[in-house]
């Protein structure tokens, strides 16, 4: 079950701590040291887990392990579900080549690969992760272009290694440093022979130079699971429910999820010291990466992905709405994100009532507005109704069809604002028509409230679309439709208390107040962590998460991120 | 990119080129997928024929005959079980993902369980795999919804995830089964360069690194070695693709029966799947082409299960809320219908509601639809009843073939269209009517095909042979 129903049940996490305090793990849990086995079956040797084999649970975690969350989760499992495999994603890949080769990707490198199935919205998310010839034949493409820019700088090897020869133990120590980057931990003993033989056959069919043979093993390493695939080893440790992860899983998990791309040197070499089962240095590797170039372009990626602005590419609204002015749209909202929620800082929620943007010229225009400033900035405060990200023309295109459908419009909000959802429609719905057909969006809707059947769904999403119905199909401001009916913005908030408002301000400052929507943004934000949807299961992990935070007017979006990767819940994973 | 034609092992090759001998951990699972003796009976086989929007009900027009809409599906009439009456889920992405799993979806990319032919594979084959260079096939089109698979992948492993790979391009499925060369003959070269060597070499390691992972001392669940075991699949594929070869002249097929040849080579100017993401509605496509194109596909599928290289699979007539709009006339058995210029969409399913009229223009129109893919589904299954088995009975009569669809009327389940093989003379063939759910269907036949575990649900007998 997803977990946005059961959510609907629950008061605010942050509530809940508040409530119940916080869970002090003391007791004498292992503070553990034993290696786990990956890869090829070597031992990486430097795997320490956070708590040995203990239980994976809550009360299993070692001494001085503080949990936020509620005495009922206790006994649950640090990790739920079944396990999975995670692949690169297109972006991942480009990045994790270009940050562990150090050099520029190639020129339509991302271009060469398929593109990613955003199952449950968000591109990382390992449900939609098929494998085709097409893939295979796109990573084996892929590498090839790789081993051309490698070929193209022939100092490349050299950060990897202190030697330059093919002799057999300059071969291994290139081999060992490469299957380190790309591996993202120690190759072993039988991946450095593997490879060892094949940087051999490339030497002897003429790769005669380091570089040139490394290059061969550069190629092959971008084609195996070892590369493609974020493995974490899934076997169950007699007893326990789940597993922690080593060191170097760890590095995997954070650096993927801070900067979508393979660990650094310092982020290696922080897992081969054992530090990051150590929850001060486990923070304090966060901070560092959080200051990184990457960072940034992760916060915009995923408002890109959980806000469906791709769609944009997809869009058709008439001759008017060109290429360049959708492009202008998607950019609007990455550049507010990354400017207000990263660089500013501003909390997260700050988001919704907002009354200041950054646009190109083409989109003022569309809007509107005067033309911007150099910094593209500009105030929105002489439209009222432009208040904060869900006024973004972008969105306002992408969250409804040609007709601006208020039943569209509401899903969008219901389920990427509430994490709610209801059923497919009922036979029959679609063909019903309560109203006639130039009558207002607002109208139709009135109709279908007013129908005791239809109202059983749409009377829980259709008001969430109200306030937006003074915005036409592309997002701009108009006060009649196009069939000449007068918009309207009063509505309400749905839930178990109508919370009604009059226009748009009035809504964003309802969806700050709302603990469901707090708990909803920390809920997606979660899933882009995970690759995967939230399900009931991971209550006890969201709670846990929402009590690291503070109040949900002040908490920013890396805020947010930290306390997902600071949770204990972030060091486990589900076995078979 | 051509490499070389292989004339020598690769192992041999890398090997010898090496100055030292690789570990080669993978020869026992090479022996079992090249050295099979021919099978002693037929084996067991599982593939799930999808068409995207639904048959209404009322296209039964004379009781038990298939005619009208469902004329396509006369020359089956004696070789399959048509079920009346099951309750499948309403709308496209429920119910196009439940058609053959019969639970809800948990999200557009898990459903609530595996779908039958992978409970068949799983049970039959001790391994969870069969041993064919291919484990799970996929072939058809689809428009729209690449980020929504419940509406177009057909087969579902354990965790109710994708299984198997998916091609939705003739000319694609032709090079990897049968080679790029008419006659599967790979082109004469003279012999590896040493890029191509190196090229080899790198494959071969890849390939060693997946069968690692394949193992259980990957420390991997199954479900996870099952996702590596569909990604070497695919590298194999790929294999034989860049020698120039295919699964057939590389190894594969070993359990194939004598009729195992090589299809018609595609033309160039072959429907392909166009994907889309967004848009609602998608552009024209000739409906001739489209048959002719997807029977083109049928072929090459066909004949890729003669030559055994895949046991298990599905094929797409379209998914489900397809925003196709198909034009013009196309031909089938002397009967001509045109779609005309304008043309017809899955729309056409919604426009009559949920109870149309016997006869009503509506109903007339989404009977064009429904025929339009029926025709294709049609199609594939009777191309499963050209090969025979060692049995002497076909391929369609030893095998657990079933028809699916995502819808009755508009968005409703009531009463979706379903249809099976007789599995080895599991199932009657002819019309059945039954009262169930679509899990208590699927429940029922796997009862009937032995899988321990299963009883049969009252009201779901009446195609038990």
């Amino acid at each position: 079950m997803r977990i946005g129903l059961a959510r609907a049940a629950l008061a605010s996490t942050a509530m809940l701590a508040a409530c119940h305090g916080s869970i002090s793990t003391g007791g004498p849990g292992s503070t553990g040291s034993g290696s786990q086995t990956v890869g090829n079956g070597g031992s990486t040797g430097t795997g320490t887990t956070p708590n040995g084999p203990g239980t994976g649970t809550v009360s299993s975690l070692p001494p001085g392990s503080t949990m936020t969350t509620t005495p009922a989760c206790k006994s649950a499992p640090l990790a739920t579900g079944n396990a999975y495999l995670r692949r690169l994603t297109r972006w991942e890949y480009v990045n994790s080549v270009a940050d562990v080769l150090k050099i520029a990707a190639p020129t339509g490198l991302p271009d060469l690969l398929p593109p990613d199935i955003r199952a449950n919205g968000f591109s990382n998310d390992f449900g939609g992760q098929l494998v085709s010839l097409d893939h295979v034949t796109a990573y084996s493409d892929a590498a090839d272009a790789v081993g051309a820019a490698l070929a193209a700088s022939p100092a490349w090897l050299a950060p990897f290694a202190t030697c330059n020869a093919t002799t057999p133990a300059c071969r291994d120590q290139i081999v060992g440093a490469l299957g380190l980057r790309l591996f993202r931990r120690p190759a072993t003993a039988a991946e450095i022979t593997t490879f060892g033989g094949l940087f051999d056959a490339a030497v002897a069919n003429g790769q005669a130079t380091a570089p040139a043979a490394a290059s061969v093993v550069v190629r092959g390493m971008l084609q195996t699971p070892q590369f493609l695939y974020r493995i974490e080893s899934q076997q169950a440790v007699a007893g326990a429910p789940a597993r922690a992860l080593d060191n170097y899983e760890i590095a995997s998990r954070l650096s993927y999820f801070l900067w979508s791309s393979a660990p650094d040197d310092t982020l290696l070499a922080a897992a081969k010291a054992g530090d990051l089962t150590s929850p001060d240095k486990l923070r304090a590797q966060v901070t560092r990466m959080l200051g990184g170039a990457h960072a940034r372009d992760v916060i915009q990626r995923y408002f890109r992905e959980w806000l469906s602005l791709d769609d944009l590419d997809e869009a058709a609204r008439g001759a008017a709405f060109t290429p360049q002015l959708a492009a202008a749209m998607k950019q609007e909202t990455l550049d507010d994100v990354g400017a207000d929620l990263w660089d500013a800082k501003h909390p997260l929620m700050t988001m919704f009532t907002s009354q200041s943007t950054i646009v190109q010229p083409v989109l003022a225009a569309h809007y509107g507005f005067p033309a911007p400033g150099p910094d593209g900035r500009v105030s929105t405060a002489s439209q009222p109704n432009r208040t904060g990200i869900l006024t973004h023309a972008g969105v306002l295109t992408v969250n409804g069809d040609a007709d601006a459908s208020i039943i569209l419009r509401g899903l969008y909000v219901f389920r990427k604002v509430f994490c709610q959802d209801v059923p497919p429609p009922p036979a029959g719905a679609a063909s019903t028509m309560l109203a006639p057909v130039t009558a207002s969006e607002r109208q139709k809707s009135d109709a279908r409230l007013a129908n005791q059947t239809c109202a059983a769904c749409h009377g829980q999403f259709d008001p969430l679309a109200y306030a937006f119905e003074p915005f036409n199909n592309v997002g701009q401001a108009w006060t009649k439709d196009t069939n000449g009916n007068a918009v309207k913005s009063d509505g309400w908030i749905t839930g178990a208390t109508k919370v009604p408002y009059t226009g748009v301000g009035d809504y964003m400052a309802a969806l700050v107040q709302d603990p469901r929507v707090s708990d909803c943004m920390t809920s997606h934000i979660a899933e882009f962590a995970y690759g995967r949807a939230m399900v009931d299961d991971d209550m006890c992990m969201l709670q846990d998460i929402s009590g690291r935070l503070g109040a949900t007017g002040t908490r920013t979006f890396a805020d947010v991120v930290t306390a997902i990767a600071s949770s204990p819940y972030f060091l486990y994973t589900a076995v078979q | 990119m051509k490499r070389y034609q292989k004339s020598l092992s690769r192992r041999t090759l890398l090997r010898g080129a090496g100055k030292i001998a690789i570990a080669l951990p993978f020869l026992e699972e090479m022996r079992t997928r090249s050295v099979w003796g021919a099978p002693a009976a037929p084996p067991m086989r599982a593939f799930n024929i999808f068409l995207g929007g639904g048959v209404p009900f009322l296209h039964w027009r004379g009781g038990t005959t298939l005619d009208g809409p469902l004329t396509p599906l006369a020359p089956l009439a004696n070789k399959m079980a048509f079920v009346r009456g099951i309750q499948s889920m309403g709308g496209h992405p429920a119910a196009a993902g439940a058609a053959f799993t019969g639970k809800n979806p948990v999200n557009n990319t898990t459903m609530g369980g595996p779908s039958i032919d992978n409970e068949i594979m799983r049970y039959f084959y001790p391994s969870g795999k069969p041993p064919t260079p291919v484990d799970v096939q996929g072939a058809g089109y689809y428009y729209k919804f690449l980020d929504d698979p419940s509406r177009w992948v057909k087969s579902w492993d354990q965790q109710g995830h994708p299984s198997g790979n998916f091609v939705d391009d003739p000319k694609a499925l032709f090079a990897t089964f049968f080679g790029a060369a008419p006659g599967g003959t790979p082109a004469t070269m003279t012999g590896p360069t040493p890029d191509q060597k190196i090229a080899t070499s790198i494959l071969d390691t890849v390939v060693s690194q997946y069968q690692f992972y394949m193992s259980p001392a990957s420390n991997l669940t199954t479900a996870s070695r099952s996702k590596i075991s569909d990604h070497l699949d695919a590298v194999r594929q790929l294999e034989a693709k860049l020698q120039g070869t295919s699964l057939i002249t590389s190894g594969g097929g070993g359990g194939k029966l004598a009729t195992c040849g090589t299809p018609a080579t595609p033309p160039a100017n072959v429907y392909v799947s166009k994907h889309h993401n967004g848009a609602s509605t998608g552009g024209n496509v000739v409906a001739a082409d489209f048959v002719s194109s997807f029977k083109i596909m049928a072929d090459v599928y066909a004949m890729g299960v003669a030559c055994d290289l895949f046991r298990f699979g599905y094929t797409d007539a379209c998914c489900a809320g397809d925003g196709l709009t198909f034009t013009g006339p196309y031909n089938v058995a002397g009967q001509t219908i045109d779609l005309g210029a304008v043309g017809e969409t899955h729309d056409t399913n919604h426009a009559m509601g949920d109870n149309p009229t016997p006869g009503s223009p509506a109903l007339i129109k989404q009977g064009y639809h429904s025929h339009l893919f029926l025709e294709c589904c049609s199609y594939i299954i009777q191309q499963f009843d050209k090969y025979m088995d060692s049995n002497g009975q076909s391929i369609l009569a030893n095998s657990f073939v079933m028809l699916g669809t995502d819808l009755a009327t508009n968005h409703s389940g009531n009463g979706v269209f379903t249809a099976i093989s007789t599995a080895g003379g599991k199932f009657k063939p002819g019309v059945f009517d039954v009262t169930g759910q679509l899990i208590d269907f699927l429940t029922t036949c796997k009862a009937a095909l032995g899988m321990t575990g299963n009883v049969p649900k009252t009201g779901m007998t009446s195609f038990l042979a």
